[in-house]
């Protein structure tokens, strides 16, 4: 899988860099407009991460170009303005999902994941991870073939665990995940959240992927 | 009052005034002019008496005409001094008392002294003034009239282009983008006005935009190097030859970091909400709504296993989603944030009044400061950044809400009337 990241800030482009390289993905960065147009000319890219202000030009008038020239690329935009407006915008000239900065590697993980699901696997899709598979469409869970039935929250867990794993996760970003900024600088509630889906794991197939990293974060492994 | 009225009201005073001070002495005159006249002829009645006893060296008989009589009277005493009077007389001809202007003299004839009274009717005198007063009262009403209907009709289309202007000023808004448009006036003030109030309309115009691209900027230039602190956590805390107790040095720097990241994002939303950049309006279900946040924190409430009583009547408003969608989660997260552990909240939405009290660890809170940004109890530690209700109250300022705060049994109780004041 290809990323082109379009971010004018190198060190927040390194930063995701690193963070989906471990992801086997392929990442590329472009720190202006003109790079970017040049990449997305001579490439074709499974999600291109998209500042909006960048030196040289907009990073709406990328997505134009990518739009008007058929390009099949998803997009996410990263934009540190978060107004309606451009989020309006960018979602009508075509753009897959708006992230505002700051975000969380995790959560910006799972975005990209879920969009080239969506691209590549359309209707139907499952997301695996050994005997567990996650019904991105139908919103369900299955261990072993069994359905495993899960509240919206802990689904929306899962999936998110799934999505980053062999990943550190950081309490802060799964709070934000899961209920926004509603419960910041008040993460403990969390460790109850999922002391429960761990718990519902263990006994219903004996499965234990959830790692606490020092009460920190947490990480979902099978090593 | 209005201008008008109070130049009305001065002009009319100073008007009755004038013309009541100038009718008095128009009437003075007028009158002292026509007793003149009498006099007068009154004098030149005695010269004809006393050439007629010059020549004749007697009186002569005494003559009583219809509007002039002269009567002799004879005296021992001394001579009378000659002097003018106005009396009552009874008038055998019309039997009744009437005014009359009389004069009085002596005559000496062959050592006899006699009194002479010479009487004309003054009546008519009388009726020339009185006419002439109600003549003048007639055209001092006039004036007044002519006077008022000016006033009323005329100064108020004058004052046209003011209104027009102010009507123009009162409608203005920021944030939407409607420009005064003055009429043309060929008045000088009203040119200068509507020159003046052009000129500060773009310079406000200007202001707001520049203060709003700072804003924007800001953010952008605060939102970045955040999300770079954020990337650099991330990827530090894969590391995994991390000690325990770098991790925990790691989690402070989260949680600031997290504090930072949403004091921004609230301190934006504020002055969106200022700028009033929510306008658009759907019709809103409040009770789905709440339903919806309800489940939202269905977590939230077990963690502290909080006991929610609902009331809910279907409830329709006219209102901005988004922010419709902040007050309900700003309220409810205060609701669990500062309530003690299996504590309750009670919903109740009746009427366009939605009310959510909850207990808590808290005291009272001082009614005045609440509202306030930065506001934050003394035992609250270091939960929320101090916004939430001012975000509430903003955007309840914005939609014309009515928002109350009240402390009863122990209880916070928070209420809101959806009907705009």
């Amino acid at each position: 899988m290809k990323i082109l990241i379009i971010e004018d800030e190198k060190a927040l482009s390194e930063g995701i860099a690193i963070y989906l390289k471990s992801e086997d993905y392929l990442c590329e960065t472009a720190a202006n407009f003109n790079e970017a147009m040049e990449k997305i000319e001579l490439y074709d890219y499974d999600c291109i991460l998209l500042d909006i202000s960048l030196p040289g030009g907009s990073g709406l008038q990328i997505l134009k170009e990518l739009k008007a020239n058929n390009k099949t690329d998803g997009v996410l935009i990263i934009s540190a303005k978060n107004s309606l407006d451009d989020k309006v915008e960018g979602l009508r000239l075509g753009a897959d999902d708006y992230l505002p900065k700051p975000f969380h590697l995790s959560e910006l993980s799972a975005r990209i994941a879920a969009i080239i699901r969506r691209k590549y696997f359309g209707g139907s899709n499952l997301v695996k991870f050994n005997e567990i598979e996650i019904d991105t469409v139908a919103k369900t869970v299955s261990i072993h073939k069994e359905p495993f039935v899960l509240t919206r929250k802990e689904y929306d867990l899962l999936l998110y665990f799934v999505s980053n794993k062999g990943r550190v996760i950081s309490k802060n970003a799964i709070a934000e995940h899961l209920w926004g900024d509603h419960m910041e600088g008040n993460n403990d509630f969390i460790y109850t959240h999922i002391k429960n889906l761990r718990k519902k794991m263990i006994e219903f197939a004996a499965i234990d992927y959830i790692k606490s990293v020092y009460g920190m974060g947490y990480k979902f492994t099978d090593q | 009052m209005k201008l008008l009225a109070k130049y009305n009201r001065i002009n009319i005073m100073a008007t009755i005034s004038v013309l009541l001070i100038s009718s008095i002495c128009f009437y003075i005159m007028i009158r002292h002019v026509l007793i003149n006249q009498l006099d007068e002829d009154l004098k030149l009645e005695e010269q004809e008496v006393l050439d007629f006893v010059k020549a004749n060296n007697k009186l002569p008989y005494p003559a009583e005409y219809k509007d002039q009589q002269v009567e002799f009277i004879e005296t021992n005493g001394k001579p009378v001094y000659k002097k003018f009077r106005s009396l009552m007389v009874f008038d055998k001809t019309e039997s009744e008392e009437l005014l009359s202007r009389q004069y009085q003299f002596s005559i000496h004839i062959n050592d006899k002294m006699y009194t002479v009274l010479i009487r004309k009717s003054q009546e008519e005198t009388e009726d020339l003034i009185k006419m002439i007063a109600w003549v003048t009262l007639g055209i001092v009403i006039l004036l007044l009239l002519i006077l008022f209907l000016i006033n009323r009709f005329l100064l108020s289309r004058l004052w046209k282009p003011f209104d027009n202007t102010l009507a123009q000023l009162k409608q203005f808004n920021l944030s939407s983008k409607n420009n005064i448009t003055p009429k043309h006036t060929d008045i000088n003030e009203f040119t200068e006005l509507n020159k003046s109030v052009l000129q500060m309309t773009e310079r406000v115009k200007q202001d707001y935009e520049s203060l709003k691209n700072f804003t924007d900027n800001a953010s952008h230039e605060m939102q970045t190097p955040l999300a770079i602190i954020n990337s650099k956590l991330d990827v530090l805390i894969q590391d995994e030859t991390l000690s325990e107790f770098q991790m925990l040095q790691l989690q402070g720097v989260y949680n600031a970091m997290d504090r930072l990241s949403n004091l921004n994002q609230s301190l934006l939303l504020l002055t969106k909400i200022e700028n009033s950049q929510f306008k658009e309006q759907e019709n809103i279900s409040l009770d789905a709504l709440l339903k919806e946040r309800l489940s939202e924190f269905e977590e939230l409430f077990d963690a502290k296993k909080l006991v929610v009583n609902l009331d809910l009547a279907p409830v329709h408003i006219s209102a901005n989603k988004q922010l419709l969608d902040i007050l309900i989660s700003n309220l409810l997260n205060n609701s669990i944030r500062y309530n003690i552990r299996d504590g309750d909240i009670f919903i109740h939405l009746k009427e366009n009044r939605l009310s959510i009290s909850n207990s808590s660890f808290l005291p009272a809170l001082d009614k005045q400061k609440i509202f306030q940004r930065f506001y934050r109890h003394a035992d609250t530690k270091q939960d929320g950044n101090g916004l939430g209700l001012s975000i509430v109250k903003q955007i309840c300022t914005i939609a014309g809400y009515d928002v109350k705060y009240s402390f009863q049994n122990n209880r916070h109780c928070f209420e809101i009337d959806f009907i705009k004041s």
